[in-house]
């Protein structure tokens, strides 16, 4: 039996900028095929993380992408690598047919039939200037153009900030029946993570620069429990048992427990599956500067 | 070589406004006033006593125009450099173009490659064409004035592509001789965006007066550094200077000319400026991979 090389793999990675240290010594490594989840707060390292896997920006420790040390190799590295880190990154001097044109020419993986079949049964015209596509075009567009690079990892931060909900659906749709196989990775950052949980194989919630969850959704599934508490009286019972979040929601108290059998909460309450929006809220408490909980 | 050529070809499509839609008004308005010089306006009769015949007079308006072309490349390359360097943070489309596989040495260097090559042959073409258009008031001049006759077919054609080589060969030493200074304003640009423009000026000159306050050299010679500037920017040929060739009437020997042009460039600082402008644009497409994210 053979162990795969991990696709990405870090350790120990830190960056600073100035003073403050935004990663606090990250270790993860990331296995071909899968769809990765990165969900954390606003400025909880996501990016910063993200930038360093690909090459954008410097860190302390030790970081391999596709056996490539990303920020001495960004060019090489790009060519099995794709990314859409903000929607409107294109360049919007050109018309759609020039940029397809562009890209043949300066990517060796960029397949110009593929963008075009992607972009048919859109309202994208080859003429149209990008400046003058709306938005969510221009998410389709830029879709249109990582889905036509033939990558083995394709990395998405924030891909539908500020698109309404049809786009936002249509966008992960296609992602997921047009590109992903068994060779290609995913790593895509959200806040929206209820959109994208259908679809995810792993998640990681990172705090503060630190990642506090690195699991297979299965896994997550298995140890994370909801418990909806509807009798007063299995309140206390059910905190005895150390949940790790609990509140009240129209007069129910919810509590999410961690690691604790089933078996053992069955009697207290109604038991489900906490959704990632649900466990994200439940484990990303935290102190902020301003005294409160965020 | 093909990713440079489309490089390359961005920054004609980016920029082409400056360099072919420009001089092509330009042009447009040129001929307006050629054609009206030629049916309504009448010559001065000092004219006469000045050039001694139409083609005389034809010379001088081609060569008169063609220094007029020069400077207006001199100055679109000035604000082409203050702009396509730091154009991708302005136009948001930075990581765009840091998710293609070429580093930002390359892209730079397709930016140089651009504005020594693709832009000045635009404007070589609209000298060229201004070329034509001078036969316009020529051949009024010699209807109109006594004593002139229009020059003729042969002549004209001789004299046309005699202007057309020494233009050709002054634009290509002449533009390698200004390259550390464009690669300045690149730098900058990369540096501080749109500040480049002043701080072009402004950091050579304010390093000119501390040297002087320091040395206290004003008085004797003006200081090194502002000497050595003052030096550098003018460009010119070692026993040849084209007023006193046009003074003394000599004509437009385009080989004689090409041989006294290569003959009196000071080779090593041009050599040594190149080397210059290479490390300059080095050192921004560095500070753009390592800082320059948005």
């Amino acid at each position: 039996m053979t162990i795969e090389a991990p696709i990405i793999s870090a350790r120990g990675l830190r960056k600073r900028f100035g003073k403050s240290e935004v990663l606090h010594g990250l270790d993860f490594d990331i296995p071909a095929g899968r769809i990765y989840g990165l969900v954390g707060h606003n400025g909880a390292g996501k990016t910063t993380t993200l930038n360093a896997l690909l090459g954008l920006t410097q860190c302390e420790g030790r970081i391999e992408v596709l056996g490539l040390d990303p920020f001495a190799h960004r060019a090489e590295l790009m060519n099995n690598v794709a990314f859409i880190s903000d929607v409107a990154s294109l360049p919007r001097f050109l018309r759609v047919r020039e940029l397809f044109a562009l890209l043949t020419n300066i990517h060796p993986n960029f397949s110009q039939e593929k963008a075009r079949d992607f972009l048919a049964g859109t309202d994208i015209r080859p003429e149209a200037r990008i400046k003058n596509l709306s938005k969510g075009m221009i998410a389709q567009l830029h879709l249109a153009v990582v889905m036509a690079i033939d990558a083995k990892l394709l990395v998405l931060d924030e891909p539908t900030l500020g698109l309404d909900i049809t786009y936002r659906k249509r966008f992960y749709r296609r992602l997921l029946e047009d590109y992903m196989t068994e060779e290609r990775t995913l790593l895509i950052t959200t806040h929206q993570v209820d959109e994208i949980e259908f679809m995810l194989s792993d998640i990681m919630f990172i705090r503060d620069g630190e990642l506090i969850v690195h699991m297979q959704m299965e896994t997550v599934n298995e140890k994370y429990v909801q418990l909806v508490v509807s009798d007063p009286g299995n309140i206390e019972k059910a905190r005895a048992l150390g949940p790790v979040f609990g509140e009240t929601r129209f007069g129910q108290t919810v509590m999410i427990f961690d690691g604790v059998p089933r078996a053992s909460l069955a009697p207290l309450g109604q038991l489900s599956t906490p959704t990632l929006s649900d466990l994200f809220v439940a484990l990303m408490q935290r102190e902020t500067v301003n005294a409160g909980a965020a | 070589m093909q990713a440079m050529i489309a490089l390359v070809k961005r920054e004609y499509l980016e920029h082409r406004g400056a360099f072919v839609f420009g001089p092509a008004i330009l042009l447009g308005l040129m001929l307006l006033a050629s054609l009206y010089m030629t049916w309504s306006v009448s010559f001065d009769a000092r004219l006469h006593e000045e050039m001694s015949s139409a083609l005389r007079f034809y010379e001088a308006a081609f060569a008169f125009l063609a220094a007029g072309w020069w400077i207006y490349l001199l100055v679109m390359l000035f604000f082409y450099f203050a702009d396509a360097f730091s154009s991708d943070s302005r136009n948001n489309s930075m990581l765009f173009w840091k998710s293609m596989p070429q580093t930002d040495f390359k892209i730079f260097g397709a930016k140089m490659t651009a504005a020594f090559t693709v832009f000045p042959t635009a404007i070589l073409l609209a000298v060229a064409i201004s070329g034509v258009i001078a036969y316009l008031p020529a051949f009024s001049a010699g209807n109109v004035l006594a004593g002139f006759s229009p020059p003729g077919p042969f002549e004209t054609i001789g004299a046309y592509f005699n202007i057309l080589a020494v233009a050709i060969v002054f634009y290509a030493l002449g533009l390698l001789w200004y390259a550390p200074f464009f690669a300045w304003v690149g730098l900058l640009s990369v540096l501080f965006r749109r500040w480049a423009i002043p701080l072009a000026f402004l950091i050579p000159v304010t390093a000119g007066l501390f040297e002087n306050l320091l040395t206290r050299r004003w008085e004797r010679d003006g200081g090194l550094i502002l000497n050595f500037l003052k030096e550098r920017m003018n460009f010119r040929f070692q026993g040849l200077d084209f007023e006193t060739v046009w003074v003394l009437g000599e004509p437009w020997n385009a080989p004689g000319l090409i041989v006294r042009m290569f003959a009196g460039v000071n080779w090593t600082s041009l050599a040594g400026g190149l080397a210059v402008a290479v490390i300059l644009v080095f050192l921004a497409s560095e500070y753009r991979r390592r800082y320059v994210l948005t």
